[in-house]
């Protein structure tokens, strides 16, 4: 962890003097996830990513004010809710999503937000995608994020249809949240679960 | 902020809970949030559903964060964009390199570290048509699906063809000679049998049958599994024994019985017409649909059936309906050819689904070890570890 602190340190010492290269970490670290944050609040796409750019803009005026990544992050998040649920309240527009929403909000745990959670759990999980190497990770997206058939994806590739397959099993064997790898299976004919799992402890 | 660490805590025990990493305590931590609303476990629900989650990741794939950052670069540091290009390239390398390096460290202490899969590349092939057809003199002929030819013995003629085994319609006769048809781990085969009914033969499985039928009865005997379509003759009972007591009497019908005797019972699941189930003392008549099983003690417990689960292997899959570990690995060593070896204590997980019976055992154990099963391969021993 130590590296890590040191990196963090780093990090905000050059966020602080607005450095390019904070911004840009930042950006790739956060970016994403946050879009898809305020995109399942207000619903619209260029929205969410308007929304979005207003926070880092937000944060580039606070920059020197931020003692963790952990805070930096919590900042965002919370500068994007505010700023969705302000726009969908000046659009006058309080739909079923937001009900549901609020629902979820004031139903749950006090202090937990499911659209946080949720967002986060999704961005586990393409990181994972992320981190297949190359052609396994060309491929896997194709099939999985771009539902494109091994016919196609060798076609695109200029591959042969056994290597589609032979990369997929790959990914399979590198992946290691099984949820992923369950929408991967009945690509290769096989659909299973496991229903139960009693710990005997 | 305390808000969004309790909600990235949840977060770690879901995406934990699908990778299978975490500890007791975080799974009694999870436990206990979703049973602390009816909510709760609607969410966990929801973030355990594959398909939910694809379709999620798809609108996440969406967003690119090299256009936000531009956008966002060009409105606070104008000065930049005109070196953009070049300076693009090693900009986005380094951050990737950071982002790699930050999220390998936060992810590194959370994981043990997991095994590479230790499933080699020996490839164990699934099973084909093969089988063994012993005459009643003891002396055996292998039948695959390669060879068409015909069998002649006292005037009864059967034909080997397309993997499957067609005794000529009989004329009335006695009873004939006895032939046995034994299939090996690995191996299936089809058979006519004189009267007309078809019967499929499951791996590691026999069936005993006169080559033509005594004008009282239809009699086989059977170990293993077999699917029968019996030929409908009313006045021309078939009936079926298995080893043990039970017996099955046909009133014209398709049916399939289980009765490996690695199996916890002998199972019959009528498809269509009527059987009669018989075991000891016991008694039962199946109405198409439900399943007879026959316990150790010759008590006949009838139930519903899912055919479509009983009858899988007819169409080439395995299929597992709320299975043990040891029970989808019995199928797996029939088909295959393989011996299962448990090292430590069995899991205690339970599977439903279904697999293909075409794949090469590499795939299916891969499949299998996607649902958190660990496996290696020795030769044809598959050692199943916790």
């Amino acid at each position: 962890m130590g590296e890590y602190l040191q990196q963090e340190q780093v990090l905000l010492k050059n966020l602080a003097a607005g450095e390019q290269s904070a911004f840009q970490f930042l950006f790739h670290q956060h970016y994403k996830a946050l879009c898809y944050f305020a995109n399942s609040i207000v619903q619209d796409t260029q929205e969410a990513e308007d929304l979005v750019q207003e926070s880092f803009s937000k944060l580039w005026h606070k920059r020197a004010d931020f003692q963790s990544a952990s805070a930096i992050k919590a900042f965002l998040f919370i500068a994007t809710k505010n700023a969705c649920l302000n726009f969908l309240k000046s659009r006058e527009r309080l739909t079923l999503r937001e009900k549901e929403f609020t629902y979820l909000q004031s139903h749950a745990d006090a202090g937990f937000d499911p659209l946080v959670a949720e967002t986060e759990i999704i961005t586990h999980l393409y990181n994972e995608i992320e981190a297949l190497p190359g052609q396994c990770k060309r491929i896997f997206k194709m099939s999985y994020l771009e539902g494109k058939k091994n016919d196609e994806i060798a076609d695109a590739l200029q591959i042969s249809y056994n290597t589609v397959r032979a990369q997929k099993l790959r990914a399979l064997k590198l992946i290691r949240s099984s949820l992923l790898k369950k929408n991967m299976l009945p690509m290769l004919g096989i659909y299973i679960a496991l229903v139960k799992y009693y710990y005997y402890h | 902020m305390e808000d969004h660490i309790f909600s990235q805590r949840i977060a770690y025990l879901i995406y934990g809970y699908q990778q299978n990493t975490l500890t007791e305590a975080e799974h009694a931590a999870l436990q206990e949030w979703i049973h602390a609303a009816p909510e709760n476990r609607a969410l966990f629900e929801q973030w355990t559903n594959a398909g939910y989650l694809q379709g999620k990741l798809q609108q996440y794939r969406h967003f690119d964060a090299n256009a936000g950052w531009e956008t966002f670069r060009d409105r606070h540091y104008p000065a930049a964009s005109n070196t953009r290009y070049r300076r693009l390239y090693w900009w986005s390398a380094a951050a990737a390199i950071a982002l790699l390096i930050a999220v390998g460290i936060y992810l590194q202490p959370r994981h043990k570290q997991s095994p590479a899969p230790a499933v080699t590349s020996v490839a164990i092939l699934p099973g084909t048509t093969k089988a063994t057809l012993t005459l009643a003199d003891g002396s055996t002929i292998p039948l695959d699906s390669a060879a068409n030819q015909t069998l002649h013995q006292q005037g009864s003629i059967a034909q080997l063809q397309n993997g499957s085994l067609q005794y000529a319609a009989q004329q009335p006769a006695g009873e004939g000679a006895f032939n046995t048809l034994t299939t090996p781990r690995g191996g299936q085969f089809r058979l006519r049998l004189p009267d007309g009914t078809n019967v499929w033969l499951n791996a590691a499985s026999a069936i005993t049958y006169p080559i033509s039928f005594s004008q009282n009865n239809r009699e086989v005997t059977i170990t293993g599994e077999a699917y029968f379509e019996v030929a409908a003759h009313p006045q021309w009972p078939f009936r079926v024994k298995t080893p043990g007591n039970t017996t099955i009497d046909v009133l014209g019908t398709d049916f399939n019985i289980n009765a490996y005797t690695d199996e916890a019972g002998i199972k019959t699941t009528l498809v269509s017409g009527a059987v009669r189930v018989r075991s000891g003392a016991n008694a039962a008549l199946l109405k198409p649909g439900q399943q007879a099983m026959v316990n150790a003690a010759d008590q006949i417990n009838v139930s519903r059936a899912d055919t479509t689960a009983a009858l899988a292997w007819k169409r080439s899959a395995f299929y597992f309906q709320d299975a043990d570990i040891p029970a989808v690995m019995r199928q797996l060593a029939r088909w295959y050819d393989v011996n299962i070896v448990y090292k430590g204590d069995i899991p205690a997980k339970r599977f439903q689904g279904e697999i293909q019976r075409r794949l090469p055992l590499a795939d299916v154990l891969d499949g299998l070890q996607a649902t958190g099963l660990h496996f290696s391969v020795e030769g044809r021993n598959i050692i199943v570890e916790p």
